[in-house]
């Protein structure tokens, strides 16, 4: 209610100001084209670029310079650290960068922005960019009705940039005209006073334009038509600085907790870069002076010495958080906790009693942009998939996700974890934990962005189905535990014996399968598995004998067999999805989607050949 | 035997930039078997130090299974060159 008054208002005042002079009008018009300038340009360069920024970012994720590097020189290409930003939130919440890296991304975007003052100080108000902008905007306009979709994006770029020069023109135009009305230098406020008054506009003037380029455009036009003072100008350029950040947090207001860190990480280096400029500014403006007189540039040029004040105080700022960006980054993942990163446990001894829903956490809206950073998301997705299939199963086993993956004998750990009645149902745990997540995974692999690759297509094809295999996995463990409860206190010891040995069977795989999910040598991986697969064969007791040794003795009571020939088949096929599911998740994990050693996965009668022979041997 | 000067980093990228994916997937697939083959040596150098039978017939397992992907990997790369021929 708050926010559609204050847009009623602020439309109403908007428009009476306009007609109370015409060359308001023209300023205000100048503004709404530039912005509307920038927002074709995003769009633009999202189709235009058609992921290849997403590549371009995906290959400075290791090194903070480069991370640094890419802010600079995209923000400064794109003219828009918004769209920089957005591209580095859905990076970190696909988990294809790290934070440090991003806020690497966001310091580099800062300086970037300090381009586009130069561009419109030193050759904007030189020359009329509205003659340049019309060849632009008919030849974009034309571009934009073909189908081609980058002859489309390159349509948009050139309509942006064509509505970016007008509307700076429209501004420069508009202050000049509205010198001879009304000058805007009475209203210079001398001294701190000045300062913080015009910090603050600065600020607010961001905050309803959510564009600080915007804010430091007009600033400079204004600037340009000696309608404010260099330094209330100055005082303008810091708070767009700290108003960008506003923008931002709002955006991240309800997001993941990627979101948030970085939103938090921009916060706080403008506000500190906001800070020292603020403290410093006397100082600044005298290094100002002098680098103006290195440069050659004039004294009275104000325009160019702001361009020149607003990239001395970003880089100040960058270099003065490059020593505690790590801290930072530190800081903000204690701050801002990533839920996804907390593993399902459930206590074996206790019923579930939790009601919350569980939604997909990987897979948001942001990240379904791109291709890589979808299938990124989608694989961070289905790793929480198998985490919380492995808790379930442990569950089903009656033990702890804590005892499958400690270092202790599983034996012994078998012989003191009793099995307990008053548990929850799998069924409820498979509908809880399991089923929203793989439902989740399936429909966003029918809905992932762009074209992909063949190899991508592969890959998307072989998780989907490991899903299915993982998810009938559960299932099986769901009808084995029925019997694993029933025989466990049975008088035939055999019985008893034989139950546990199942237990222990998957208990064992689990916990093998959790250890080589993190081998770094994929060789390793790949033997790790053959051997877990001929492992499985062998404990087949219908395969080795064991099953005919027991019915034959008459050791195991005859309402037995028939559940025990069916559950060592369940078992069996546990094992079986368990390793493929495992394999397809370390595959994908590595990034090698059809890689070499992919081919050199050993089909099952190529296996069954092996352990036969070491059956006979 | 002096070693041969390392290539400069730009060359090699771009050497990858301008082979196939056929050409990269081969030569991983090469190095992904050199591996393998090391691993059987290193292996072998363990079964004759086996101190107990169940280590040497756990080392025995592995290392024919080593032999039975080398062996796969071998015919996929006699597989990949009739393909490459018979495209020629």
């Amino acid at each position: 209610m708050v926010r559609r008054l204050f847009f009623l208002v602020a439309l109403v005042l908007l428009l009476g100001s306009a007609w109370w002079n015409l060359n308001v009008q023209r300023i205000g018009a100048g503004v709404a084209i530039f912005l509307f300038g920038m927002l074709s340009l995003d769009n633009g360069f999202r189709v235009f670029t058609g992921g290849t920024l997403e590549r371009l970012l995906q290959r400075s994720t290791d090194r903070v310079w480069k991370s640094i590097g890419f802010g600079i020189v995209t923000t400064s290409l794109v003219q828009s650290s918004s769209l920089v930003s957005v591209i580095t939130i859905s990076f970190l919440s696909s988990g294809l960068m790290g934070l440090l890296q991003g806020i690497g991304v966001i310091f580099g975007a800062n300086i970037g922005t300090t381009t586009g003052a130069w561009l419109v100080s030193a050759i904007g108000l030189k020359v009329s960019l509205s003659i340049y902008a019309m060849p632009m905007l008919m030849t974009g306009v034309v571009l934009i009705m073909q189908s081609n979709q980058h002859w489309r994006g390159l349509g948009h770029v050139l309509t942006g940039l064509g509505f970016l020069f007008l509307g700076i023109d429209y501004m420069k135009d508009g202050f000049s005209a509205f010198q001879s009305v009304l000058d805007l230098r009475q209203f210079a406020i001398a001294g701190l006073l000045g300062l913080l008054v015009y910090t603050l506009a600065g600020l607010l003037a961001t905050v309803i334009m959510q564009s600080s380029h915007a804010t430091l455009i007009l600033t400079i036009t204004a600037l340009a038509s000696d309608q404010i003072t260099y330094e209330n100008a100055i005082a303008l350029a810091i708070g767009a600085n700290i108003g960008t950040t506003v923008t931002a947090i709002i955006g991240a207001i309800g997001a993941a907790s990627p979101g948030r860190q970085l939103a938090a990480a921009h916060f706080v280096f403008n506000s500190v870069t906001a800070l020292v400029a603020l403290l410093f500014h006397l100082p600044m403006i005298h290094l100002v002076d002098w680098l103006s007189s290195v440069f050659g540039i004039a004294a009275d040029n104000y325009t160019l010495k702001l361009s020149l004040f607003h990239t001395i105080f970003n880089v100040t700022g960058v270099l003065l958080m490059l020593p505690f960006m790590q801290r930072l980054a530190e800081q903000l993942k204690q701050w801002f906790t990533d839920e996804r990163q907390n593993r399902l446990s459930l206590p074996a001894r206790q019923a579930d009693r939790r009601q919350d829903p569980v939604t997909p956490q990987y897979l948001t809206s942001s990240v379904m942009t791109h291709p890589d950073v979808a299938l990124s998301a989608l694989l961070q997705e289905m790793r929480r998939l198998w985490d919380n299939s492995v808790a379930v199963m442990a569950y089903a086993l009656f033990l702890d996700r804590d005892d499958i993956e400690s270092e202790q004998p599983l034996d012994l750990l078998l012989l003191h974890s009793a099995v307990h009645e008053q548990t929850s149902d799998i069924d409820e745990l498979y509908e809880r934990y399991v089923r929203p997540l793989n439902t989740a995974i399936v429909t966003a692999s029918h809905h992932l962005p762009g074209q992909l690759t063949d190899a991508q297509q592969e890959t998307v094809f072989a998780l989907k189905v490991a899903c299915r295999d993982l998810v009938n996995a559960v299932k099986d463990v769901k009808h084995l535990q029925k019997n694993l409860r029933r025989y466990h206190n049975h008088p035939s010891e055999e019985l008893n014996q034989q139950y546990r040995a199942f237990r222990l069977q998957l208990a064992e795989l689990l916990h093998r399968l959790q250890s080589i999910l993190n081998y770094p040598d994929e060789e390793e991986a790949l033997l790790g598995f053959s051997e877990q697969h001929q492992w499985v064969k062998k404990q087949d007791i219908l395969k080795n004998g064991t099953f005919d040794r027991l019915v034959a003795s008459g050791r195991i009571p005859a309402e037995a067999i028939t559940s025990l020939m069916n559950d060592s088949e369940y078992c069996r096929n546990i094992g079986f999805r368990l390793i493929h599911m495992a394999q397809k998740l370390y595959w994908a994990q590595t990034g090698s989607a059809v890689s070499a050693l992919q081919s050199l996965i050993l089909e099952d009668e190529e296996l069954q050949e092996n352990s036969d022979v070491s059956a006979s041997e | 035997m002096s070693q041969p000067p390392n290539k400069p980093k730009w060359q090699k990228h771009l050497r990858k930039l301008l082979k196939g994916k056929a050409d990269t997937d081969r030569e991983a697939l090469q190095t992904a078997l050199t591996d393998l083959r090391r691993k059987a040596v290193e292996l072998e150098a363990r079964l004759a130090q086996a101190e107990s039978n169940d280590e040497a017939q756990r080392l025995k397992d592995k290392l024919e299974l080593i032999q039975r992907h080398l062996k796969k990997g071998e015919a996929r790369l006699v597989e990949w060159d009739d393909q490459k021929s018979k495209g020629k």
